[in-house]
């Protein structure tokens, strides 16, 4: 669920972003919303695209995800919030603390509009966000049983091809079967290789010791072929 | 106001002279530390992974401040400044986003990047393309979008540096540029990106403390920031208005390109496949917004003070923006932190080069020949014979035409962005993102910044006031690769691999 809200999001904001360039291509010019939509579009954009990223698949479930979805969403609202509403607020603002009156309050060393963008845009978020990110990322972003899921995949990966390379049948597709490997293609389509070919060649050494095909073993599935 | 325009992001002209005993020596020192590293990375380069991706060995510190240099190019210490001496605040919108980006980098992309290097021992951003979609044409299609941005803004950069070496040696441009060009290929060609990211270590915090020095004195010679703001309020209001010079959509411009934009960058994104362990990731959005936020305090510290100086006359008004910098150091700090800084310039450059070296040469090398069904027998030979190839081709663009340099310039950011946002930054964190889209994609940002980036140099068309073609065709590229996926849903481009798909289900 969080993944698609976030995707809407995006959609949204990436359309907003495009209307916003598209009405300064208006014979008139510019019109006034425009500005506005990218102040809220772009900074949407942003809070989207780090939700779609956070955001995992379903088997997170329970409690501790739920708070760190909650934990999580707070974050980026508030970083909506920051960043969005200081840009809504420059140009919300009266224009006239500027004119010319060098004797105004100043906020923190800059007149009250400029200091609103520059810290609440580019300083605010840089001291929450990558804090947000440090406390939440050993739960919800990378732990131990993640990494040891990836390297489960990348075993399965390989010994499906080692079989391939050594001509016993294995499963081809659904979700209990390794997975393909994808390498050169021709524009015909892809073509598969096995991993003692690919051991050859690719310039990172396979991390588990692969066997190298026999010679009586027969060819591995080339190009539009399924192994 | 002025216009919002990617030429006025580009270091073209001449800086003053800067040739002092004090300022070459540091500059000799400086130059005499990245050979020593790179003599010492050379010999631990043995494979094309240590070549491309530091045989995926290197720490958290080591990334951060490698991606922080990589990031800031020589604009941020010459160029920058002069932009916000022109035009105020409007020219802190290039680097406001930085306090989002890089925890949006590290959630949208520096772990996945970092897993797909563990299943499948990838080397290059395009080989994250290939696959997520199972697409040699889109590996390929995104290998040439990165080799035409890498080669024009190799070509500005090493003119850039050829100006510094000239401005510090005496030397004159062209053989600035060929000194320059060969300093980076010496640590370059040798020791790949493994010397790439350790002297980017050592450039990183030169350029860092450099800036934070810098800031401190521009604070004191302005009078501090109420007093600097207090003499330019009283001459020239507009320019400490939020926009600064420049319309509200322009400078808003610079922060969604900027922005969104910065997901795209493959000299950054690459070097999530360097890190050792992936679980040290989690510090670093907040190791690398500090190390930003200190680098770019110079940035617009130089900026606003230069201007209050000559608002105050204490100075007089500058003939070129890009002086600022210069003519502040040579004015108002110690010559030795002059000489630190304008290492500081070189390093800047010299780091980001580098890194464009290493995609630039790994395009050539492992993506195209990998989209046109064919292999490249030892990676590291060839690995070496295209940076040199690359980087000479680049030099030899840099001194036969500035005009072409500037018009080769422009591409760079637009077209990173464009070509590996949607396709890589969305596509990686969205199953429902299909071949077909990120093939139309990649295409439209490939096309739309071309077509456009060259007939507004030629002036046969001009985009209205606000708009600019990095904006134009990275939020057309990704219009289009949403539309495209979604009419392509539940085709054969739509499948994922199993072991990508664990990737992104993580």
């Amino acid at each position: 669920m969080t993944k698609r809200l976030s995707l809407a999001a995006l959609v949204l904001s990436t359309a907003a972003v495009a209307l916003a360039y598209a009405a300064a291509f208006l014979p008139r010019g510019t019109p006034p919303w425009a500005p506005w939509l990218l102040a809220l579009g772009t900074p949407a954009m942003m809070v989207a695209v780090m939700a779609l990223g956070a955001a995992r698949g379903g088997d997170r479930g329970g409690d501790r995800g739920g708070g760190r979805r909650w934990a999580l969403g707070a974050v980026f609202a508030l970083t909506f919030v920051v960043t969005g509403g200081a840009l809504a607020a420059a140009l919300a603002m009266p224009a006239a603390a500027e004119g010319g009156a060098a004797a105004d309050p100043l906020w923190l060393g800059l007149p009250p509009r400029a200091a609103v963008v520059l810290y609440g845009v580019g300083l605010v978020p840089m001291l929450f966000l990558p804090l947000a990110y440090a406390l939440t990322f050993d739960e919800g972003t990378l732990g131990a049983d993640d990494l040891e899921r990836v390297r489960r995949a990348r075993e399965a990966r390989e010994a499906r091809e080692a079989a391939a390379a050594a001509g016993r049948s294995v499963p081809s597709s659904g979700r209990g079967a390794p997975p393909e490997i994808q390498d050169s293609a021709g524009p015909a389509g892809d073509r598969h290789h096995s991993v003692a070919e690919r051991s050859e060649r690719l310039p990172v050494a396979l991390p588990v010791a692969v066997p190298p095909a026999p010679r009586e073993a027969p060819p591995v599935a080339r190009a539009g072929e399924r192994t | 106001m002025t216009a919002f325009s990617m030429p006025l992001l580009l270091q073209t002209a001449g800086l003053p002279p800067l040739t002092q005993p004090a300022i070459v020596g540091v500059a000799v020192v400086y130059f005499a530390v990245v050979a020593a590293i790179s003599v010492w990375a050379a010999r631990r380069t043995r494979t094309a992974s240590d070549f491309f991706v530091a045989g995926q060995g290197i720490g958290l510190w080591t990334l951060a401040i490698a991606a922080m240099s990589a990031t800031l190019s020589g604009f941020a210490f010459i160029g920058g400044p002069g932009l916000v001496y022109t035009l105020g605040v409007g020219a802190m919108f290039i680097v406001l986003p930085a306090a989002v980006t890089n925890s949006m980098g590290a959630w949208a992309l520096a772990k996945r990047m970092r897993l797909l290097g563990e299943v499948r021992g990838l080397i290059t951003v395009p080989d994250a393309v290939g696959a997520r979609y199972r697409s040699p044409a889109a590996q390929g299609l995104s290998a040439v979008a990165i080799l035409v941005a890498v080669v024009g803004y190799m070509a500005t950069n090493i003119l850039a540096l050829g100006l510094v070496v000239d401005a510090i040696f005496g030397t004159g441009l062209g053989w600035g540029i060929w000194i320059g060009t060969a300093v980076m290929l010496a640590y370059s060609a040798s020791g790949g990106i493994l010397a790439g990211v350790y002297t980017d270590l050592f450039q990183g915090s030169v350029m860092a403390l450099a800036s934070v020095l810098v800031f401190l004195f521009a604070l004191q010679a302005g009078g501090g920031m109420g007093g600097i703001s207090r003499t330019i309020l009283a001459a020239d209001p507009a320019f400490l208005g939020p926009w600064g010079k420049l319309t509200p959509l322009a400078a808003l411009s610079f922060f969604f390109v900027f922005g969104m934009g910065s997901l795209g960058q493959p000299h950054v994104i690459h070097k999530f496949y360097m890190l050792k362990d992936p679980r040290r990731l989690k510090w670093y959005p907040m190791l690398m917004s500090v190390a930003l936020m200190v680098t770019l305090l110079l940035y617009f510290a130089v900026g606003v003070s230069v201007k209050a100086l000559v608002a105050g006359g204490q100075l007089a008004p500058l003939a070129r923006p890009d002086d600022a910098t210069p003519t502040f150091l040579l004015r108002f700090t110690p010559v030795l932190l002059a000489g630190f800084v304008f290492a500081g310039v070189a390093a800047a450059i010299m780091s980001t080069v580098n890194s464009f070296m290493s995609i630039g040469a790994a395009a050539v090398t492992h993506d195209i020949p990998k989209a046109l069904g064919r292999t490249v027998g030892n990676e590291l030979r060839w690995g070496r014979v295209s940076t040199v190839v690359i980087s000479v081709a680049a030099a030899a663009l840099a001194q036969a035409s500035g005009a072409l340099v500037a018009f080769l310039g422009i591409f760079g950011w637009g077209l990173f962005a464009s070509t590996l946002v949607p396709a890589l930054a969305v596509g990686l964190n969205w199953e429902g993102a299909t071949r077909e889209g990120a093939v139309a994609s990649i295409g439209t940002g490939l096309a739309v910044t071309l077509v456009c980036e060259t007939l507004g140099y030629f002036k046969v068309y001009t985009l209205p006031a606000g708009v600019s073609v990095s904006a134009l065709s990275l939020i057309l590229s990704t219009l289009v690769f949403f539309a495209v996926s979604y009419l392509t849903r539940g085709g054969d481009g739509a499948r994922i691999d199993e072991d990508v798909r664990v990737v992104m289900d993580v």
